[in-house]
């Protein structure tokens, strides 16, 4: 009989880890199977003609020899192709899960194999620029056999459709990528440093990322292909730590005890910014039937801490996402915080979408604060209303250790008062 | 003018105020006879910053009224004060109906002036006290000394705890399988040391909120700590110029 998996091993996982030790993530391999790409190849299924919104995809199996993913929706040319790969776009115009799906099973990954210290060759085709051109490039690509009609999904990563291996991609049109990017390829300028000088110029996150995982940043010699995965949050912590050194060079803190609160493809975001030191907590709530926990009865938790800055409990993506976020947001106020995020994954979200829905979620939640408080119990009551489960609210409580912290920490006042 | 003053010494006056301004956005002077004070609590209320100058440290001092309050922005006054040179004496010479602050700047030697005028702000300045305790255990030692037991203890914990016995004063700190103790004795490093009530006296405080007194211990020859039974610690430096910096900090518990 078969081992059954623990929930909160998965929950950790998220499919990509493979801590129950199996090759591929049988929950993952069961949901692809469920859902069916609706991508229409017409009557030659080898040839494949469309713009690239742009999206390619570095993959990691067989490291060091990596599978590149060049992703083309078949006969959708122009600013149409863009709406594919356009996390801003989605979120903006909150798309449904179902839709996501769709969207993304409409594309077509032909399957290149490159080796990681080999980026030079993928920048002769063009197919570099073409991934980090600002507007969709047009493409021709010969497969070598008919694509499978399935999808993959991942914690991390949007989903992606249909995919087979490419005999040649071709680049059709002009790519044109950020005057900045372009002067960057040609500069050997490390690839952290590379990378905050896109931000500052307000490149979007995902070309950054792109050019990261290309090997079109960094110190020459050095470039290599880095699965895109990786490259997400190598991205996300290189722009979190630059904007970190400014924080903890504030000594002002937030004044008041701050509650954010904002959801999305049933994901529910609750930050409290506490005024103190920056420190990150995160936890993670995933109720029961999510996708994780399909068998479980109680909602498990999962916790990611950083307890001082740049060091970590864990390397979790979706916790570096939503940290580059709140570290945004606590650099623009100039101010120092001690942040608890509590992630709620209810049954909603019933595929895995990539990280990005948090990355956004948590940013648009820190544009306004639903209470902003100096009494602890206040801000119990309003996370009381929205967790819904007094229960799980006192384990979570119990378990923080920022509010462990508020707790043990005396304010001068109280010293005015007995005096 | 119902506020003037000159202090002999431009680039000790910039330390003063890069040390305040470290702590606090917006610096609530209160000049009265006696001398020119910085009380301001932090907006989480776990320290507390307490700035003197008496009217002895400075050259000239002259105050019109009793009490005279005025809130400077703290970039705008680092950032002028930051431009003293050893060869300046500071003049600060407050024009309320203007609502700014003067700075000038006086060449000992050439008698050239430099003069910059900061914006006052609009605030309500609270009447603080300090906190009412009484702290059995009083220990002198280098500025120096003090800003390497903190620094030390930050890499096991964000914590430490500090212990008074009879003899000898310890700074604790613990987290899984790291550990740090430093043991201060009496000419080792402690200069002056003193326990009243009942040893050992243990009190808690988180490594952050003493770091932030740090700017002033790089100013300061010596600091004394002052600490009670799980009460707040008063951290006393004396500044070039007959200054004090006090800085209180809450216990953890």
């Amino acid at each position: 009989m078969p081992k059954r998996i623990p929930a909160s091993l998965c929950v950790r996982c998220k499919g990509y880890k493979k801590l129950c030790g199996l090759t591929s993530c049988p929950i993952l391999d069961r949901f692809r199977a469920q859902v069916s790409s609706v991508t229409k190849l017409g009557p030659r299924p080898l040839e494949l003609q469309g713009s690239t919104p742009p999206s390619l995809v570095v993959g990691e199996q067989g490291y060091p020899k990596v599978p590149i993913l060049f992703n083309v929706p078949p006969q959708v040319y122009g600013e149409d192709a863009k709406t594919y790969d356009y996390p801003l776009l989605w979120w903006a115009q909150r798309y449904s899960l179902r839709k996501i799906i769709e969207l993304r099973s409409y594309l077509v990954s032909s399957i290149l194999k490159f080796h990681i210290k080999d980026p030079w060759k993928l920048y002769e085709k063009e197919l570099s620029i073409a991934a980090i051109s600002v507007k969709p490039t047009d493409s021709e690509v010969k497969l070598q056999k008919p694509p499978i009609p399935q999808l993959s999904f991942d914690g991390i990563l949007a989903p992606h459709g249909p995919s087979a291996p490419a005999s040649s991609v071709r680049i059709v049109s002009n790519p044109k990528p950020p005057r900045v990017l372009e002067k960057l390829v040609w500069d050997d300028v490390k690839a952290s440093e590379a990378v905050w000088l896109l931000y500052k110029e307000k490149v979007d996150f995902y070309t950054i990322v792109r050019a990261f995982s290309l090997g079109l940043l960094g110190v020459k010699r050095n470039r290599r292909l880095v699965p895109t995965r990786w490259a997400i949050t190598a991205v996300d912590s290189a722009i979190a730590a630059k904007l970190l050194e400014n924080v903890k060079s504030e000594d002002k803190v937030v004044d008041y005890i701050e509650v954010y609160n904002a959801s999305y493809l049933g994901n529910r975001f609750t930050i409290i910014l506490f005024p103190g030191p920056y420190r990150l907590e995160m936890v993670e709530i995933w109720h029961p039937f999510t996708v994780w926990t399909q068998n479980t009865k109680q909602p498990i938790l999962h916790w990611v801490r950083e307890d001082r800055p740049n060091r970590f409990t864990e390397i979790d993506g979706g916790f570096m996402a939503a940290r580059l976020s709140v570290i945004e947001h606590l650099a623009k106020r100039r101010r120092q915080a001690t942040v608890l995020i509590i992630r709620e994954i209810t049954p909603d979200y019933y595929a895995p979408v990539g990280n990005w829905h948090i990355r956004l979620t948590t940013a648009h939640a820190l544009s306004q604060p639903i209470l902003k408080s100096n009494d602890v119990k206040e801000v119990v009551k309003v996370l009381s209303a929205k967790i819904r489960d007094d229960r799980l609210l006192n384990t979570i409580i119990k378990t923080s250790k920022v509010f462990n912290n508020l707790y043990a920490q005396r304010k001068l006042d109280h010293y005015f008062r007995t005096g | 003018m119902t506020f003037k003053a000159i202090y002999p010494a431009a680039t000790k006056f910039k330390y003063i105020v890069e040390t305040i301004t470290k702590a606090l956005d917006e610096i609530p002077f209160m000049a009265t006879a006696e001398g020119l004070y910085v009380k301001s609590l932090s907006p989480d209320k776990t320290t507390m910053l307490v700035l003197t100058m008496p009217v002895t440290t400075f050259e000239e001092y002259n105050v019109e009224k009793d009490k005279v309050v005025f809130v400077v922005p703290s970039d705008e006054l680092k950032r002028a004060a930051k431009r003293g040179t050893r060869n300046d004496m500071v003049e600060l010479v407050l024009e309320e109906d203007q609502r700014r602050l003067k700075m000038t700047f006086i060449d000992k030697k050439t008698g050239v002036t430099r003069t910059f005028y900061i914006p006052l702000r609009e605030a309500v300045v609270e009447e603080l006290n300090e906190p009412q305790v009484e702290l059995n255990v009083v220990a002198r030692l280098n500025a120096d000394d003090f800003k390497n037991i903190v620094r030390d203890a930050k890499i096991v914990s964000d914590e430490v705890e500090f212990t008074a016995h009879e003899d000898r004063l310890e700074a604790h700190s613990l987290s899984m399988q790291k550990e740090y103790r430093c043991i201060m004795e009496i000419g080792n490093p402690l200069i002056t040391y003193e326990v009243k009530g009942n040893p050992p006296i243990r009190a808690k405080y988180a490594i952050d909120l003493l770091q932030a007194s740090l700017k002033a211990a790089s100013t300061a020859d010596t600091v004394t700590v002052e600490f009670g039974e799980a009460l707040p610690m008063k951290l006393t430096f004396d500044l070039p110029g007959g200054s004090t910096l006090v800085y209180w900090v809450s216990p953890r518990v």
